[in-house]
């Protein structure tokens, strides 16, 4: 991805020779000089131009900026081309703008998503863009004022045509209810640029952390009450503090970046968006603990999650961010992004040092915990990408801002991830204790197309499947257990009726089942025999037995396996078993699946009163199972059909009744 | 030192010191499967697990090292019913090949631990002290060892006869195709089972669904259709 | 807890069997725990209404029988089916293979009158059986050790295990001296650990229900970096692991009365020992078995090699495994070591320790095999023989032992720095010497700290008391 230059001065260059900072000679006040400089000389055109540059950043050249989200939600849907476009546009019409690549800002609905803003006009975002309509987007905004074909405006100037009739983006459902703590910058900074992140505010956290003690730092965290949002939820402050006291030299941070869950994407985010937050957070907390090097573990599958955060690494680097004496603070501390061999079981702190360490990704029985015996037995903090990048800007922003937010035990925001048959599906931010129905129904819209809600499985393959009734419960990291979910890492699936909820419990246990790391016989053997009594069910091959059987099994991997892959791989079972015992006993004691989804417990018939005796059914079936009957209509051969639904989709009248 | 309850028993012990270890101080007994001391200290096969009354969790005792206050229960029934599950579990992934096993005939510590718990599904021919040239099997002799519950310690076979079958035949498919098999590679027929086999499990319809299943397999085998997919 | 004895159909052979228990079931009659207060055997008939306990023996023949069986049933708290015709339908049930008009003809008067069926049947067919004792008696200790459960509460069910074999693809790896048998693996890891602790010759691979051991890309165990030493052998708790046998061929040859040598590792009659739970006699117990096998002459022997006395290194590998090992890891030391021991005559079975063995010509036997060569032998009627010939001499020259993966390296390592140039070396691989041998007993935690305690008190004990002993084989006794 090349970076879109801004021509001239970088914030990040010394503005004139008579500028103190040298990476051998570093300078404590960099960070704040970078935007309010220069301080260490007194130049009024050196100002000047660092607030020229500022304002280029954030405005762009000219004042024109045209931002085009690059994330992989955008890139999926062709944001690549978009971009290209739009630069072949802007050079044909010869314009001086600013072109600029940034992350997702959790509208993947309407990826591919553009921002336009010009001096005196409102910004309009403008979403489903395609490289042909590019050109008429640039005709309308630049030339005509006209921001009728908007998605949404971040405000009204009074001057722009059709303003009114767009709504602001603040008020769209989607986001009225975020608050956008974290990821604030999400969608509005180059994630490639150091630069555009510091002109935004970017590493003041750092600069006010390295001005303080590492106690102090942990006692501000400790106020935020901030805890770890993997999914644990064990206090960050904490686990800082133990791995802090523990003995042993030297000590590491990890960021966790391993996000394994199916349909999870909230560090995929983060990381892609605004990786130097991340960054911060890890420097931030490697100062708090003492540690001297640090790795980022990232899942090798999310490349451009894994190539943001190496360029953000390397131009820390450059930039004096990592190294010796960092900002003469006497701290030193050094990065290293490594990509993980590709196991979910990596995202499980032990099974993640092995893997650094070069060894099989296993997990190894606890206690010792990492905060004491960690990577090569030295202490080690783990912390997950948005616990970091929570933790830059508390240090940044002051812990009150954020604990204003979220619940008695769970302060501040988390970021959401709803997947699945909703009709806006997307990453949200919302304050803990947000509700499942306020976070379905209000800002994901609800069900798609006319179809009806019957349950969300939350916290990915660890967490349960809840049915209505549980709607009202608010996401936190207690409210869930007692209906047998978990919050996890904030991975919402929305399952409507169109879905057999017995073949989305295979379908999770499916995916534990490939990941388990073998190590553990309940885990290893456990989730097969759930896997093969789940498959003959939907077979029609379910015996009386075989709820028992799973949830004995459940309950054994529950009890007895080594690590939370295990522990937490029956919960889909076992939430489904609780809230929609009835399908599952459909499936065995009538051998019939309730939301026709199971091939093997489907029967296809033709209906006589309506056929017409036209046989499209009988030249479209594969295998030859439908035959003219003597009154001229079509009758199905049961034992021959395979349940393909060809006949259903090429009949006229609708006459294939499936049962 | 540290102050650990087992089994409602105290005790005061070394701080590093397993529960396994600390309950064996107390004259408790946890079984084990994959342990050693100081060779394998991993915790892979589950069966040591005991509950912490405390957290309400079930932790591994040969590698959980006991802290202040700790409280376990080593016995009880949610401790021994998933005992019960990790063997039947082993016994899924572990399959049935006493005849030729260099464990059987006592020294097979599957066999000790189904039995404590209830477990049945492992043959006589674990119990067996008859070893490669000496089996029964092997002299020409109809031993119904293969198809036979173990619980017997192999009372037969320690006087050279053969077994006649008396615990009754194991169920599973897995373990009767093996047997036909094993029954098969020595030139002994259904027939010559059959005799044996009424004697002790006579009872219709459990004698018939048996015969049906066993027939089946000396079938497939006759026709050589030893198609390798798994048991039914 | 009281309980009732009920027979059926049957022999009264089971309450007999229950009778054979003596002072164990004495015990829990003194300690007021049980009490029988039913049983037409035992003449106890006290007039209960309800049973904690019912033992039923005997399989149900009659319509009176479904009736008394039901009524019994409803009385119990618990019932219990002993031996197989409760459980099974027993002999009784041979009925159904005769024809019934001649036994009609015989049992004539009480045909009718019970209302007999045709067949046999199982206490289960009628009413819910909580427990069930099998066999023909039934085992008496599980009814002990039944009722001990039943008297301290402690949860136990009886089932058949519900799962069929869930592995697809499972791996063989072969070797000459040693195999893997991968549908036996239960992959609990611990001949992986053991590996990694001498060469890392096997590791895991795949992942979740596919996880099994393995060589690197799935190679026979001789092409790996596999020694043969057997440790992984010796700790395997299935037998998944297991050496090349030749139990089968000693067999045919003793049957066929081939006159056969046994040459005997001390460490093999320790081992032996231990197994046995014997005192100090056990050379003579051993030979007395040996003979009693078959074997014409039994020679206790420790491994001889011819070294030629020279004045640069030599290094003696104790087996084959040591020898492989210094080809493989360090050959440029190759040209200092000589043959390890062997035995060259089809007359003679080596008894030995070391299962690296198996890879040198000649019948080769672990201690594992001959214990099971042994095992129908009554050790309790032999009489002590002893050896026809006692071959132990030392080497006649001093040698520097290496006794263990550690210390082998450590010295080969100061060979090649150069800080040893001469003299005669000594290799033993295994930790802790060849008692604890690729091919001895399986081992459990008990004995090994048995033998760690002895083998203190030998160290601590006077050169005297060493002297004139058959080293560490009697001192463990």
């Amino acid at each position: 991805m090349p970076l879109d230059v801004h021509n001239g001065l970088s914030l990040m260059d010394a503005c004139c020779s008579q500028c103190n900072h040298k990476i051998e000679r570093p300078c404590k006040d960099y960070i704040t000089c970078r935007v309010n400089g220069p301080l260490c000389h007194k130049d009024v055109e050196c100002k000047e131009r660092r607030l020229r540059r500022i304002s280029e950043i954030r405005n762009g050249k000219g004042g024109v900026k045209i931002t085009v989200g690059m994330g992989s939600c955008g890139l999926a849907v062709g944001a690549g081309e978009v971009y290209h476009a739009i630069k072949k546009e802007v050079k044909q019409r010869g314009l001086e703008v600013s072109i600029v690549p940034v992350g997702c800002m959790g509208l993947c609905y309407a990826e591919p998503l553009v921002e336009i803003r010009k001096d005196g006009l409102p910004h309009a975002i403008y979403s489903k863009v395609t490289p042909e309509n590019v050109g008429k987007i640039l005709d309308e905004y630049l030339n005509n004022g006209d921001v009728s074909n908007a998605f949404a405006l971040r405000s009204r100037t009074g001057n722009a045509r059709g303003e009114n009739k767009v709504p602001l983006l603040e008020e769209i459902d989607f986001y009225k209810y975020q608050v956008k703590w974290v990821t604030r910058n999400c969608g509005i900074i180059n994630p490639e640029s150091i630069e555009e992140y510091i002109a935004h505010g970017g590493y003041l956290g750092l600069n006010r952390t390295l001005k303080l003690s590492p106690g102090e730092v942990i006692e501000e965290v400790k106020r935020s009450g901030l805890r770890g949002r993997g999914g644990a939820g064990f206090p960050t402050w904490l686990k800082w503090d133990i791995c802090r006291k523990a003995q042993g030299e030297p000590k590491y941070v990890i960021c966790n970046a391993d996000e394994g869950d199916p349909g999870a994407f909230m560090n995929r985010m983060l990381a892609e968006a605004d990786p130097h937050r991340v960054l911060e957070g890890l420097i931030i907390a490697a100062y708090a603990i003492g540690a001297t090097y640090g790795y980022i573990f990232v899942r090798a599958e999310k490349a451009l999650m894994a190539e943001r955060l190496e360029k953000a690494v390397d131009e820390a680097r450059r930039y004096g961010f990592l190294g010796k004496n960092i900002f003469n603070s006497g701290f030193n501390f050094n990065v290293e992004v490594v990509r993980s061999a590709g196991a979910f079981v990596c995202g499980e702190e032990t099974a993640m040092l092995a893997a650094i360490e070069g060894r099989r990704a296993m997990p190894r029985q606890r206690p010792p915990y990492p905060a004491t015996h960690g990577l090569f037995g030295k202490p080690t903090t783990i912390n997950n990408v948005e616990t970091l990048a929570h933790v830059a800007t508390i240090m940044a922003e002051g812990w009150e801002k954020f604990a204003r937010y979220g619940t008695e035990r769970s302060k501040g925001t988390k970021v959401f991830c709803i997947t699945g048959c909703a009709k806006r599906t997307g990453a949200a931010e919302v304050p803990i204790g947000t509700t499942i129905r306020e976070l379905i129904f209000k800002i994901a819209g609800g069900i798609r197309e006319g179809r009806k809600f019957k349950a969300v499985q939350i916290g990915g393959p660890s967490g349960g499947c809840l049915p209505e009734s549980a709607l009202d419960l608010p996401i936190d990291y207690e409210s869930l257990t007692s209906a047998g979910a978990i919050m996890g890492s904030g991975g919402l699936v929305v399952i409507d009726d169109s879905n057999c909820i017995v073949d989305v419990a295979r379908f999770f246990t499916t995916f534990t089942m490939a990941e388990a790391c073998g190590k553990c016989l309940p885990c290893r053997a456990g989730s097969k025999i759930l896997y093969d009594t789940l498959s003959r069910i939907i077979d029609g091959g379910g015996l009386e037995e075989d709820l028992e059987v799973l949830e004995n099994v459940s309950k054994f991997m529950k009890d007895a396996s080594l690590c939370a892959l295990g522990q937490t791989a029956p919960n889909p079972v076992l939430t489904t078993l609780k809230y929609f015992r009835e399908e599952y006993e459909a499936h065995i004691n009538e051998k019939r699946c309730p939301a026709k989804v199971c091939k093997k417990l489907l029967n296809y018939t033709i209906d006589k009163d309506v056929c017409i005796g036209c046989g499209l059914c009988a030249k479209n079936c594969p295998v030859e199972a439908i035959f003219k009957d003597i009154d001229g209509k079509y009758y199905i051969d049961a034992e021959r059909c395979i349940r393909c639904g060809q006949c259903s989709m090429a009949c006229p009248r609708g006459a294939v009744v499936k049962r | 030192m540290v102050r650990v309850i087992i089994d409602g028993k105290e005790a005061t012990v070394e701080d590093g010191t397993t529960v396994l270890e600390a309950a064996k101080k107390l004259g408790i007994e946890i079984p084990t499967l994959c342990y050693f001391p100081n060779v394998f200290e991993e915790a892979t096969c589950r069966i040591c697990v005991v509950e912490d009354k405390k957290t309400g969790k079930m932790i591994p005792s040969c590698a959980f090292p006991v802290s202040e206050g700790l409280n376990v229960e080593t016995n009880n029934e949610r401790v021994r019913s998933d005992r019960k599950l990790a063997l039947e579990v082993i016994l899924a992934i572990h399959k049935i090949k006493c005849q030729s096993c260099p464990r059987k005939g006592g020294r097979c510590e599957l066999l000790v631990l189904c039995k404590e718990y209830g477990v049945e599904g492992i043959p006589v021919c674990a119990e067996c002290p008859l070893h490669e040239e000496d089996c029964l099997l092997a002299n020409g002799e109809v031993c119904l060892g293969p198809l036979t519950v173990a619980g017997c310690d192999g009372i037969c076979m320690h006087s050279n006869r053969s077994c006649e079958g008396c615990r009754g035949p194991i169920m599973r498919t897995d373990v009767i195709k093996e047997a036909v098999k094993l029954y098969s590679s020595h030139g002994i027929t259904l027939e010559n089972i059959l005799v044996k086999l009424g004697r002790y499990y006579s009872s219709s319809p459990y004698y018939d669904s048996v015969v049906k299943v066993i027939a089946q397999f000396f079938n497939k085998n006759n026709k050589n259709e030893w198609f390798d997919e798994g048991d039914e | 807890m009281k309980i009732a004895i009920y027979k059926f159909g049957s022999c009264s052979g089971c309450t007999i069997e229950m009778l054979n228990l003596s002072e164990d079931l004495l015990k829990m009659v003194y300690n007021k725990e049980v009490e029988v207060v039913f049983s037409t055997l035992l003449g106890a008939d006290e007039k209960c209404e309800n049973y904690d306990i019912s033992l039923i023996e005997g399989a149900i023949v009659s319509e009176g029988d479904v009736a008394t069986i039901k009524d019994i049933r409803r009385r119990s708290k618990i019932l219990i089916a002993m031996g197989s015709c409760a459980v099974l339908g027993g002999v009784p049930g041979l009925r159904r293979f005769t024809n019934e008009d001649e036994v009609k003809s015989v049992y004539v008067e009480d045909y009718s009158e019970h209302k007999y069926f045709s067949e046999a049947m199982p206490v289960s067919r009628f009413v819910k059986v909580d427990y069930y004792v099998r066999g023909c008696p039934m085992n008496r200790y599980e009814l002990l050790s039944l009722l001990e459960k039943i008297l301290q509460n402690v949860w136990f069910k009886q089932e058949e295990r519900r799962f069929p074999f869930i592995r697809e693809k499972t791996l063989d790896i072969e070797g000459t001296a040693l195999s893997l048998d991968g549908e036996k693996c239960i992959t609990c890891g611990r001949c992986v650990k053991v590996c990694q602790e001498i060469v890392s010759a096997i590791d895991y691979i795949n992942r979740s229900i596919e996880t099994t051991v393995s060589t690197p890309f799935k190679v026979k165990l001789d092409e790996s970096s596999c020694i043969s030493c057997g440790q992984c052998t010796l700790y395997c708790p299935v037998g998944a692991l297991k050496e090349r046998s030749s139990v089968s061929e000693v067999q045919r040859l003793l049957k066929s009365g081939t006159r056969l040598t046994a040459y005997v590792e001390p460490e093999v009659l320790a081992a032996l020992g231990e197994e046995l739970n014997f005192d100090k006699r056990i050379s003579g117990i051993a030979v007395a078995a040996l003979k009693k096998l078959g074997f014409e002459k039994v020679i206790l022997w420790r491994p001889q090699v011819t070294v030629r006395m020279q004045d640069n290194l030599t290094i003696i590998p104790s087996s084959e495994a040591e020898a492989i090992y210094i080809q493989r890891f360090h050959p440029e030391l190759s040209k200092y070591m000589i043959e390890p021991p062997k035995i060259d005559s089809s007359s003679v079975v080596w008894i030995t320790s070391c299962l690296a063995r198996k890879l040198s010509r000649g019948l080769i036997l672990t201690t594992r095999e001959l214990i099971r060569l042994l095992s129908t032998l009554d050790f309790g009627i032999l009489t002590e023989k002893s050896f026809d010939e006692v071959k132990l001499n030392e080497l006649n020259f001093k040698t520097n032992k290496a006794v263990g993966i550690q210390e082998v390296e450590r010295i080969l390592m100061s060979v090649n720095d150069g800080r040893l140039r001469e003299g005669a070396i000594e290799l033993y691989i295994c930790n802790r010497g060849c008692l604890y041998g690729g091919g001895q007993p399986y081992l459990r935690p008990e004995i090994t700290m048995k033998r760690e305690g002895l083998l203190a008190q030998i160290l601590s004990s006077t050169e005297e008391e060493k002297r004139g002993s058959l080293g560490i084989m009697e001192a463990l006794f």
